[in-house]
């Protein structure tokens, strides 16, 4: 059991910057998902907290412990590689317990560990094969098992469902899920799945281009994104982005542009804004009072059985509608569409963070960071 | 009452298909398929049967007769008389000795110098490693006689550049290429030069084809650099290794030392240089004794079908175990 906390990680190889100075703190027996698209640094952040890539700056802690300069054996963490890494040439039985061979272990311990982590995982029949002889599942679970024999501190996982095909990666996701729950270990779970994220995580870390955007609960992440990347990341279809603008007209706070809204009270310069908008919140019809509206042409409709999404344009921009079906919306139909305001989600053009409307100022909406802003 | 509900689809507009097709036409057809994969493989075997086969086919009768090569006389036959003539020769067994030797020479510039050196130039960064990868593989590109024609000049007894050097280091020359004691090993050297650079070659790439995740697994299990070369570089280089021994020895024995002994030292001092493809060559070639030659062709030829027969199975087995 150990807590890992990361301050200050920059990494660069050669021009390109992989992580630019990172600082992210795991909670012991925590389940963090590192979330992102590819090349956005989440891997080689795990493989920093894996001793595998020296970072160029800064300082890994685990368990407490400066691990910076520690070779990746003395850090009591253990690693499921994306391509499961599995020894081609030994069997089963010694590829589980290699890293307790490796360690000078008695015989008759490993071969007990080894017995019980292929029971756990139901590999009893499979022990003499080689990975060769195993299906993709299989092997993703001797990846595992490999991991857990030497029952370390800290679990990294680099996109261990990738392979897998989609059935499988149900079914897997659910027992890695009770399989966090029943060691009781810490884990770092990089995936660029958000549906992994989503239902595997205790918290999210949202990583773009070598930095974290937004650490936070699934719940957070989804509903109160710190930044536009997150907003148009996280969801499926993600948020609608649409550009606005804010003004106020006798003492009320409006939003003009493909979307138009009354926030209440509130005076400001006119100011360029991003309106975020979750697709599942939009519905057909007129805005009423209290609610944001938006008029849209819709191309296609897609049915996902229970549900339909709806895609269009608003203005020059891409706009979808998700909802039961049926949504009454169809192809080549131009329509409006309305929702609350409380669900409108504003962000600054330029820098793209969330943007709060903080009544009492009384002057332009600050850029104030959101409860979990990690800027 | 309840009906089954035909499932809802989309009209078809497709007409099923046609009747059953003539069963003659389907068995032709049936036919023409299973002989597709044949007739790509046809030019290949041609080939191969052609310059491969039907060469050894012809050995093979020609070892049981006696005849001179001339057009103008015709082969005698005397049965396994060659064989019996052959393997009572001293020379045969000089010649084996010396190819045993040739062999050890190319196992070690062939397979275990190039293991070391792949193993160490791995740690190189990747411009130092293309530059020693470079100097080493250029003797590969250098044709066998002109090697053995650069040698001879580099190892003339007298302003040789080998000679002159060591005279300036005073250590007294020797005539190499002349010596009975030194000329094998000259051969092995130059052959080694050669052959080097390609083997580097192959076991850096067989080096590079283990995925670098097996070290990084092997890491963090726990293994240290000796034990991660020992359970991981090792096994899976194997295959690369039996792959070099196929090559770099049993290949390379027959169509690398033959030219350099031919151009440097025709096979002697006192046969001192001839192993057993020179000595075949001798025998059909300069003694014209086509029967002779091809009874110790064929010998030579099951001698090392018993060497590499098992050496390819189990490079095969070992692959495969690895897939």
């Amino acid at each position: 059991m150990a807590a890992i906390s990361l301050r200050g990680i920059t990494k660069t190889f050669g021009a390109a910057v992989a992580l630019d100075d990172v600082s992210l703190e795991v909670a012991d027996g925590e389940l963090l998902v590192l979330l992102g698209p590819s090349g956005c640094g989440k891997s080689t952040l795990l493989r920093v907290m894996a001793g595998l890539t020296d970072p160029d700056r800064g300082q890994v802690r685990v368990g407490g412990r400066d691990v910076t300069t520690v070779p990746p054996r003395e850090r009591d963490v253990a690693m499921v590689f994306q391509s499961y890494a599995l020894y081609p040439h030994l069997s089963v039985r010694r590829n589980l317990g290699f890293g307790l061979r490796a360690r000078g272990r008695p015989r008759a311990e490993v071969e007990q560990k080894v017995a019980d982590v292929a029971r756990r995982l139901g590999l009893d029949a499979l022990l003499g094969r080689r990975p060769r002889e195993l299906s993709g599942g299989q092997r993703q679970r001797v990846a595992l098992g490999r991991a857990m024999v030497r029952d370390p501190a800290v679990f990294l996982m680099d996109e261990p469902l990738s392979n897998l095909d989609a059935q499988l990666r149900t079914a897997t996701r659910t027992e890695l899920a009770e399989l966090h729950r029943g060691l009781g270990a810490t884990f770092v779970y990089v995936t660029h799945d958000q549906v992994e994220a989503m239902t595997l995580a205790t918290r999210i870390a949202v990583v773009n281009r070598g930095r974290v955007e937004q650490v936070g609960t699934p719940a957070e992440i989804y509903d109160e994104p710190a930044s536009a990347f997150v907003a148009g990341f996280v969801g499926a279809p993600p948020m609608n982005l649409l550009p606005g603008r804010a003004v106020s007209r006798d003492g009320q706070l409006l939003i003009a542009g493909a979307v138009t809204a009354e926030l209440g009270d509130g005076d400001t310069p006119e100011r360029p804004l991003i309106v975020g908008l979750r697709p599942e919140r939009l519905r057909p019809g007129p805005p009423g009072p209290g609610q944001a509206g938006v008029t849209a042409e819709f191309s296609a409709i897609e049915n996902l059985g229970s549900e339909e999404v709806a895609v269009g344009r608003a203005g020059d921009v891409p706009l979808c509608v998700r909802g039961p079906r049926p949504l009454g919306l169809r192809a080549g139909q131009r329509a409006e569409l309305h929702a609350p305001v409380s669900e409108l989600r504003l962000f600054d053009p330029d820098s793209g963070r969330r943007l709060v409307w903080v009544p009492d100022s009384g002057d332009i909406p600050a850029r104030q960071a959101v409860a979990n802003d990690v800027r | 009452m309840f009906v089954e509900a035909a499932p809802v689809m989309a009209a078809h507009s497709e007409d099923q298909p046609a009747g059953e097709p003539h069963r003659a036409a389907r068995a032709r057809r049936r036919l023409l398929a299973g002989l597709v994969p044949y007739l790509y493989l046809l030019p290949a075997l041609a080939a191969i049967g052609l310059w491969v086969y039907w060469p050894l086919a012809q050995t093979f009768r020609l070892s049981l007769v006696r005849w001179n090569l001339l057009p103008t006389t015709s082969p005698a036959d005397v049965g396994l008389a060659n064989y019996r003539q052959l393997l009572r020769l001293p020379q045969l067994y000089q010649a084996l000795g010396t190819t045993g030797w040739y062999m050890l020479g190319l196992a070690a510039f062939g397979v275990a110098l190039p293991v070391l050196i792949g193993a160490v130039a791995r740690g190189l960064g990747g411009r130092a490693q293309a530059f020693y990868r470079g100097v080493l593989f250029l003797p590969v590109l250098v044709s066998p006689i002109a090697a053995a024609t650069l040698w001879s000049f580099l190892l003339a007894p007298n302003g040789g550049a080998v000679n002159s050097l060591l005279g300036h280091l005073g250590v007294a020359g020797r005539n190499w290429l002349f010596d009975p004691g030194t000329a094998p090993g000259a051969l092995i050297a130059i052959a080694g030069w050669k052959v080097l650079g390609a083997s580097v070659l192959i076991v850096m790439a067989g080096l590079a084809a283990i995925g670098p995740e097996y070290y990084e697994a092997a890491s963090l299990d726990g293994a240290g650099p000796l034990r991660r070369f020992a359970e991981i570089t090792v096994p899976l280089l194997s295959p690369t290794v039996l792959f070099l021994v196929a090559s770099a020895v049993l290949l390379a024995e027959g169509q690398l030392m033959f030219p350099l002994i031919d151009a440097l030292t025709g096979g002697g001092p006192a046969h001192a240089t001839t192993d057993v493809y020179y000595l075949l060559y001798s025998f059909g070639f300069t003694s014209f004794d086509v029967g002779q030659a091809s009874a110790a062709a064929v010998l030579f030829f099951l001698a090392f079908a018993l060497v590499a027969v098992p050496v390819l199975a189990l490079l095969d087995r070992l692959s495969r175990n690895q897939g």
